[in-house]
């Protein structure tokens, strides 16, 4: 690799970024420019061949870089470098560098997956080499590999191991020998990813990763949610099915989520949510195996999910070994059906809440009348019986004041009995008295008969009265007084001739 | 109503069924003014609750687009 070419690259895209105020890795990422100044390209053709440089980036950047190169190597003028492949016809001679150069630039095309077993490894600071050997008939394939893509596969090559690697060819120009530019490798087989996962799970087990003290918990009523999945598949439609109607913004990544090349768009995926403002971040995918299930066992996309501030929910399926992504992530669950469960829960819970608010208020402030009807009942009771209370004394009077009258009126009749009684022993009384007076008078009356004057004369007797009084004594009369004579059939007139007193 | 506003209406709401609880003889006047504040509460909340289309975005990164 040229450094010099690099460190103009570099410098042209920081001149680059800062003018469009974007960063670094948007003008162009570190990988694309190594490549750039290792493979040195010439044509638009040669520069589109390098992985991450599409038509897009061509129009933007092309010329830019075509010319940095061409003043580094100044081989070829830039006229010949646009111009077209055509003219390069089979009488042409090349030199050695742009011959290789035409084959590298066909080689890129070539890109496959080549099962085998590693049989020499060089790991460098930047870089590996390593072979593949095939079992069968011991054929070697030469590899290179970053060691920045290497870490990111996170496994420790070693010889005899069997893997299957995936890249593109090229013809290192300096040595003349071809290697596979190796951009990810994979384990083989069951027992191997069994065993790589259970050491990486027992590492991450010591350094208590797995602990729940360490997990976040999901926020009540998440609604930014950041979610990465694959685009294609049951997966992304069973989430988005399931996700209740609660007004949720769902920021969606397609990523791969297949075997070990699903690390680089996993990885990226998460890098573009590690900023940002979601509440939740959700990694989903359907049930597999160990081995399809491995970029979710990779040691660096398992510590980036542990770095991030937001909690994170795995919903991935599994068999037997639960995915190590899983295990550290905030929440496991193994359906992405039942992500939307957990993301709907506080929601659902909320409206049953209101419900049973609603009813509870409403019962409460019934109680709280019918409390206070009781006590006005009550109220009403005690009052009742305290007037009747009054109006029983009221009663009681009555009665004893209706007896008084009774009492009196028998009193009264008793007096008026009594008085009857004793006006007929008035009149009883009144009338023997009176019988005994008459008979008293009868007697006196027989008496005064028998002493009656008049009987007296009869019998002879006179009364003599001189001028009227009744003639007692001689002294009472005179000589020549006129002296009346009264004997019983009538009067005698007579005169006084002579007074003889016997005495 | 944002999703604070509804955490905060139904810990408001909890503190409404709690307050008649906690009185031995409740004012029939303030009983009255708490439910009028739930029946609010729960009219907003329901409001916030009621069925809100989801808003689906796919993110394109640039990168990502240069890869596939």
């Amino acid at each position: 690799m040229s450094e010099d070419l690099l460190q103009k690259l570099k410098e042209w895209r920081k001149d680059t970024a800062q003018k469009e105020k974007v960063e670094f890795f948007r003008v162009l990422p570190n990988n694309v420019i190594e490549d750039i100044a290792r493979l040195k390209p010439q044509t638009k053709e040669e520069l589109l061949g390098i992985k991450g440089i599409r038509e897009k980036k061509f129009a933007k950047y092309g010329q830019d870089i075509l010319v940095l190169i061409n003043d580094k190597e100044d081989r070829i003028g830039l006229k010949a470098v646009i111009q077209d492949d055509k003219e390069q016809s089979e009488s042409n001679t090349y030199s050695v560098s742009n011959y290789l150069n035409l084959l590298n630039d066909q080689l890129q095309f070539q890109k496959g997956r080549v099962q085998g077993e590693i049989s020499s490894l060089k790991i460098q600071e930047t870089y590996l080499f390593f072979s593949l050997k095939d079992k069968k008939d011991e054929s070697v394939l030469n590899c290179f590999m970053w060691v920045r893509d290497y870490r990111s596969c996170s496994i420790d090559l070693e010889t005899g191991m069997e893997v299957i690697i995936e890249g593109f060819p090229e013809i290192y120009k300096p040595g003349g020998h071809l290697n596979l530019k190796v951009s990810t490798v994979e384990l083989v087989g069951e027992g191997v990813l069994k065993k790589a996962y259970d050491k990486l799970k027992k590492k991450f087990e010591l350094e208590g990763l797995f602990a729940e003290e360490r997990k976040k918990s999901l926020p009540d009523f998440p609604q930014k949610i950041g979610l990465i999945t694959s685009k294609t598949g049951a997966v992304i439609h069973d989430f988005s099915t399931n996700l209740g109607q609660y007004g949720y913004q769902v920021k969606f990544v397609n990523s791969r989520v297949e075997g070990q090349t699903a690390v680089h768009d996993l990885i990226s995926a998460i890098n573009y949510f590690e900023n940002k403002d979601i509440d939740v971040l959700v990694i989903i995918r359907g049930g597999g195996s160990l081995e399809s299930l491995q970029a979710f066992n990779n040691e660096v996309l398992v510590r980036k999910l542990i770095s991030l501030k937001m909690p994170v929910i795995c919903g991935i399926g599994h068999e037997k070994d639960v995915p190590l992504a899983s295990l550290v992530a905030d929440l496991m669950v193994s359906t992405p059906t039942a992500v939307t469960v957990v993301l709907n829960k506080s929601w659902d819970k909320a409206l049953n809440r209101i419900q049973i608010f609603e009813r509870d208020l409403i019962y409460k402030y019934q109680e709280t009348l019918s409390v206070e009807k009781h006590r006005l009942d009550t109220i009403t009771g005690d009052l009742k019986e305290k007037s009747t209370f009054v109006f029983k004394k009221f009663e009681l009077l009555r009665v004893e004041l209706n007896n008084k009258l009774v009492n009196l009126g028998h009193i009264l009749k008793d007096a008026n009995v009594a008085l009857n009684n004793f006006a007929k022993l008035l009149i009883t009384n009144f009338k023997r008295n009176f019988n005994q007076f008459d008979d008293s008078l009868n007697n006196t009356e027989k008496r005064l008969k028998t002493v009656n004057p008049l009987r007296q004369l009869k019998l002879g007797y006179s009364i003599a009265r001189i001028k009227g009084v009744v003639v007692r004594s001689t002294k009472q009369v005179n000589h020549g007084e006129k002296l009346d004579i009264q004997v019983a059939d009538g009067k005698i007139e007579s005169q006084v001739n002579n007074i003889i007193n016997n005495k | 109503m944002d999703k604070n506003e509804l955490k905060n209406s139904l810990k408001k709401l909890e503190d409404i069924v709690e307050w008649f609880d906690k009185q031995e003889e409740v004012d029939v006047e303030a009983g009255l003014e708490k439910v009028k504040e739930g029946v609010g509460l729960i009219k907003t909340s329901r409001e916030r609750l009621k069925k809100l289309e989801n808003e689906f975005e796919e993110v394109k990164k640039e990168i990502e687009e240069e890869d596939e």
